[in-house]
């Protein structure tokens, strides 16, 4: 571990890497204003369209992770696309995945040894095969995300005094990598599962390797789903909040674990309860030298996807341990989970963009 | 008169007008890379080197001779002005680092910095430009891009050798040059009068031949980026750099 990349000193070699995006143009705004420094004006959103979207995917970030406060630290850096918000609205061009490319470059001229693919970035390496040389592992992270929002769900559950097997849970996006791993590790938990997804015949064949263990009911129309669930777990790849907070039932408790966002909040007195799901903590911190990317309103708090990069370099596990297109099984999810924990993680108190949930603070 | 002469004819004044603001440009960078090769001579003790930076220096020069027979079969007499201000400012502070005896950061102002500006601009008018003159601009482009990469391999070697050193000195030669090359390209100038441009400022007109300075301002800093990112430079840092250029 550490030493040098050929033609690059005197910094500590980042074990693992973890390559992103922003989800909107305030975020990019922050990061671009951040590093513009205080004295110099604000860009306009205009003249962040003209700048960003030139941008070669590279290191933004510095951090350090630990599995303990006192435990030594390990050294990442976070990779930013610079794939705006634009571009994740339509249909990924040449250019969208030249930048997830170069960003996996990067990770590899860095000297990563392992990197975990944020938000769309896994969508798109998986779907286009996108290559990486033998000494980086590339790992979509949604088993942590998986496991996350499964123990999310229950956390919620537990902080409201409701029982998850007396609940319809709906999962939306149940076909994707993290979806389907959902559902396959809360079926049979449930009252009943709700499964809805665009595609009819894969949104069928999830559905029938799940009937055995559990009431499942599918439909290609969310709205005919999302009155009738009390719990819903949102985790589609909509390049915009798709779904309105108030057509859930009115008791509905709701994950929101897309990336961006899934649901549209239009107020923040709503009878519903809103997290964001998939989001983890490390004990032993987590160390930023730039203070811009990713603010939670809990420290030390981060993306599922991200950590577990983090997880397997703590590890030494320098695999490709989650490899997308719905293969991920839950005992998968359980190894992913007893490492993580291994690692000093744990479950970060539920939270949405107005904080943290006044029940964690009670607790 | 040949065919690509014919297709030169079928311009209209503005875009000639343009193409003409446009060789200007590229005359006058050319020249002004040339004497900087020239005056970077004295920088180096052997004369393997020397010889090298005199025959980079002819180089431009050849480069420059290219662009004025294609602005002669264009019908257009470019405007050649070294002390036209944007380029007197790049041109005097090339200069204080050749008086420095700095040949590092001469090497990051002409190898760096204009390369990156000249290739992507050339590339750029290469893609919209009429075949003859598309040819002579890819062409250069290609040349501009071939010699920067023994100047990679040096500066990369010196990164290696005292990163926070070059960086430091990286960052001061980008404050200083790099900062009038994008206001060239930036929505405002500091001047009144680029002292290249014929008439009113080109940048308002290059949509005229398919071209747009915002994304010529956005190829040229790409291009800038990905060279220090050859060079090892930081990501974090380059951004922030390039962050606080004029836009």
């Amino acid at each position: 571990m550490g030493g040098t990349v050929a033609g690059v000193t005197a910094l500590p070699t980042p074990i693992f890497a973890a390559i992103g995006h922003q989800e909107s143009w305030s975020q990019i705004a922050s990061i671009v204003g951040h590093m513009r420094g205080p004295a110099q004006p604000a860009l306009t959103e205009t003249q962040l369209r003209e700048i960003v979207p030139w941008i070669p995917p590279r290191t933004v970030g510095r951090l350090t992770v630990a599995a303990a406060p006192n435990a030594s630290p390990i050294h990442g850096i976070y990779i930013d696309t610079f794939i705006t918000p634009d571009e994740l609205a339509v249909r990924p061009t040449r250019r969208v995945i030249d930048k997830v490319r170069d960003g996996i470059r990067a990770a590899e001229r860095e000297g990563a040894r392992v990197a975990s693919l944020g938000g769309f970035t896994s969508i798109l390496a998986e779907a286009m095969a996108i290559p990486c040389d033998g000494n980086l592992a590339l790992t979509t992270g949604n088993t942590l995300t998986a496991a996350l929002i499964v123990r999310g769900v229950e956390r919620a559950a537990s902080l409201l005094g409701r029982s998850l097997d007396a609940e319809d849970l709906l999962i939306i996006g149940a076909t994707g990598d993290v979806g389907s791993a959902c559902a396959r590790s809360l079926v049979g938990r449930t009252r009943r599962l709700l499964l809805a997804a665009r595609g009819q015949e894969r949104l069928e064949r999830e559905a029938a390797q799940l009937r055995s263990c559990g009431a499942v009911k599918t439909s290609t129309e969310v709205s005919e789903l999302l009155r009738q669930a009390s719990f819903v777990i949102a985790v589609t790849s909509a390049p915009a909040p798709a779904f309105a907070l108030e057509a859930c039932a009115p008791d509905a408790i709701v994950c929101d674990a897309g990336y961006p966002k899934n649901m549209q909040v239009a107020t923040v007195n709503s009878s519903r309860r809103v997290f964001w799901g998939g989001m983890g903590q490390l004990a032993g911190g987590i160390a930023k030298n730039d203070g811009v990317q990713y603010s939670f309103p809990v420290a030390h708090a981060a993306h599922g996807c991200m950590i577990e990069g983090a997880v397997l370099a703590m590890t030494g596990r320098f695999e490709a341990f989650s490899t997308g297109r719905g293969r991920i099984t839950p005992d998968r999810v359980l190894e992913m989970w007893h490492l993580a924990t291994a690692c000093g993680m744990s479950l970060a108190p539920l939270f949405d963009r107005t904080g943290v949930w006044p029940e964690e603070l009670a607790s | 008169m040949d065919d690509t002469c014919v297709a030169a004819s079928e311009l209209t004044d503005q875009q000639r007008a343009v193409f003409a603001d446009v060789l200007s440009q590229a005359i006058t960078g050319e020249l002004i890379g040339m004497a900087n090769y020239a005056a970077m001579v004295r920088l180096y003790p052997h004369q393997d080197d020397q010889r090298d930076m005199l025959l980079a220096a002819a180089s431009e020069l050849g480069h420059s001779e290219r662009f004025r027979r294609a602005a002669r079969e264009l019908g257009v007499t470019p405007i050649v002005n070294l002390e036209a201000p944007y380029w007197l400012r790049i041109r005097t502070t090339f200069l204080r680092h050749v008086d420095a005896n700095d040949p590092i950061a001469c090497l990051l102002i002409q190898e760096v910095m204009l390369e990156s500006f000249a290739y992507s601009m050339y590339h750029a008018v290469a893609d919209v430009a009429y075949d003859r003159l598309a040819t002579v601009f890819r062409a250069i482009g290609d040349e501009e891009d071939a010699h920067g990469d023994h100047a990679v391999e040096v500066l990369k070697r010196k990164l290696g050798a005292n990163r926070e050193a070059f960086e430091h000195k990286l960052e001061q030669v980008h404050n200083e040059v790099m900062s009038t090359l994008a206001e060239m390209m930036a929505t405002k100038d500091s001047v009144e009068h680029c002292g290249l441009c014929r008439g009113e400022c080109v940048k308002g007109n290059l949509q005229l031949v398919g071209l747009d300075r915002a994304t010529l301002r956005g190829l040229a800093l790409n291009r800038y980026l990905r060279t220090l990112d050859r060079i090892g430079v930081r990501g974090e840092l380059s951004l922030s750099w390039v962050a606080r250029l004029p836009v």
